[in-house]
């Protein structure tokens, strides 16, 4: 990270080229993994249903965000990824899992293909992680820029965020879901992807971190009372509503895509770094599954235990919340393989008491992207 | 936030930790403050005690959380739970919509009355207020 590009206020904590902003728009602020970002506005359930109901505009340039230059660096990313990135045509975004030889989750990663690089995004939380990982088993032939501070990040998500886009950029549709294209917003350079975090339609737009400001307003006075800004707190709930797995709470060190759910993502066909490792683990069968959970009151959340008809703990919760679609608490949690079938009867333990729940099939919310 | 836009109600008693009780004879309703209402948004679920279960003076006897927060509630007084708010159940957002009202959580027998002279009347709570919110 090039620090002379990034803002630190007197409390320490990094800052996005769009703090003022937040602040003038009366957002309160907490402290995320060293940043400093805007958690709500006009509150999480109101942000939640502008995201699912229209649009809503987020600031997540704290994402790490990565350039891998070099001849070397196709061969490194094919390497270190769980899915096949030889397959990923240029402009074209693929999740990946980053593992260690023996099989433990590093990171989650996106990786963009570019004409002369490769764009990675990658968690915050594991930032520290994965950036020792990368520097210990980088080649001679790749280059990784860190350009997390000089880039800023905005994800415009909601059923009405092509409409709104449209009106500040020329022919979006030909950005494919999960790919981008370099495109021009209120005539600011940007490099956009039909991508996000929500389960909505959506894009994410990439631009220098000194147009933030300039693309944020122009979105925001272009969406007019369509639009809201979406603080991390509606990111959050809205993941959750979708199952979508946060790295650094539902996947961490401890874990191995297999029984993270991320099957999907990781490619028998192809070598890559933990590899005979998972192929051991998924022989012998995993111990315990990420499962959706859903109680009848009371909210799940990270570290609460998860207990069987008995009591007898059968796992823990990761992370969780209140859906405000489905106006219950809704979880993700590791369980024994026996107890990961939908509709199974647990329950989690909220300051030793036991809450009735059941296992659900993700998402919890149906019928989106 | 502004100091004035938060509701202080006449006659009743306060913590500094933003709980209220309304006293009559010997008995006490509680709850917590607009202001607490408002610091913790989109109250999502209450955890309340039971009829009969005992309070101890500004110990915690409850839970109210947001999307986000766990907040423990503490007792402004001492003494035996005769009858709890079981709307917040079904209806946790009460306690934002009317946290002097309807948002009220339980109501104890309290077991010494003497225990009030250590909280904040209206007065004092409002000058709370305005050095929390500027």
């Amino acid at each position: 990270m090039n620090p002379e590009t990034c803002d630190r206020g007197e409390t320490g904590f990094l800052r996005t080229k769009l703090y003022s902003t937040h602040i003038h728009l009366g957002a309160r602020m907490m402290e995320f993994h060293g940043w400093e970002m805007p958690v709500e506005y006009s509150g999480i359930v109101e942000e939640h249903n502008a995201v699912r109901g229209s649009a809503g505009l987020f600031d997540v340039s704290h994402m790490n965000k990565l350039k891998m230059h070099g001849a070397k660096a196709f061969d490194f990313l094919q390497n270190i990824s769980t899915n096949d990135i030889s397959k990923l045509r240029l402009n074209g975004m693929k999740y990946s899992v980053v593992c260690r030889d023996d099989g433990t989750i590093v990171d989650d990663i996106v990786i963009i293909r570019r004409e002369d690089h490769y764009f990675l995004v990658t968690n915050t939380s594991r930032k520290e992680t994965l950036m020792k990982w990368l520097e210990d088993h980088k080649v001679e032939g790749l280059e990784i820029e860190d350009v997390t501070c000089d880039t800023a990040a905005l994800a415009l998500q909601g059923p009405g965020s092509n409409k709104i886009l449209s009106t500040l950029a020329e022919n979006l549709d030909d950005i494919k879901f999960w790919s981008g294209a370099d495109k021009k917003v209120a005539g600011i350079d940007t490099y956009i992807t039909r991508s996000g975090y929500t389960g909505e339609d959506g894009f994410e737009i990439y631009s220098r971190s000194t147009d933030a400001k300039e693309i944020w307003q122009s979105i925001m006075d272009t969406g007019g009372k369509d639009i809201k800004p979406v603080g991390l707190g509606a990111r959050d709930t809205l993941r959750l509503e979708m199952g979508y797995i946060l790295s650094g709470l539902d996947i961490s060190d401890e874990n191995n895509p297999l029984e993270a759910g991320l099957e999907w993502a990781v490619k028998w066909r192809k070598d890559f770094t933990g590899k005979d490792a998972l192929r051991r683990i998924k022989e012998q069968g995993v111990e315990k599954k990420l499962t959706g959970i859903k109680l009848e009151r009371g909210i799940p959340r990270h570290g609460y235990d998860i207990v069987g008809s008995s009591g007898e703990k059968i796992g823990v919760v990761t992370s969780g919340t209140n859906s405000p679609m489905l106006g219950a608490g809704i979880g993700l949690g590791y369980v024994k393989p026996e107890y990961a079938l939908p509709d199974t009867k647990i329950g989690i333990v909220i300051r030793n008491k036991t809450y009735n729940g059941i296992v659900v099939k993700l998402p919890f919310l149906e019928g989106r992207k | 936030m502004n100091g004035s836009k938060m509701e202080v109600r006449e006659g009743l008693w306060y913590t500094q930790e933003h709980e209220w009780a309304r006293v009559e004879d010997n008995i006490a309703v509680v709850g917590i403050t607009d202001y607490a209402q408002k610091e913790l948004r989109n109250v999502v679920f209450v955890e309340l005690p039971k009829v009969g279960d005992k309070l101890t003076f500004q110990k915690d006897f409850g839970y109210v959380e947001s999307t986000k927060a766990v907040n423990a509630v503490l007792s402004p007084v001492g003494g035996e739970v005769i009858e709890v708010n079981s709307k917040l159940e079904e209806s946790p957002e009460l306690i934002n919509s009317d946290p002097y009202g309807e948002g009220w959580m339980v109501k104890v027998k309290m077991s010494n009355k003497d225990e009030l002279n250590q909280l904040l009347n209206a007065r004092e709570y409002s000058e709370l207020m305005d050095h929390l919110v500027k």
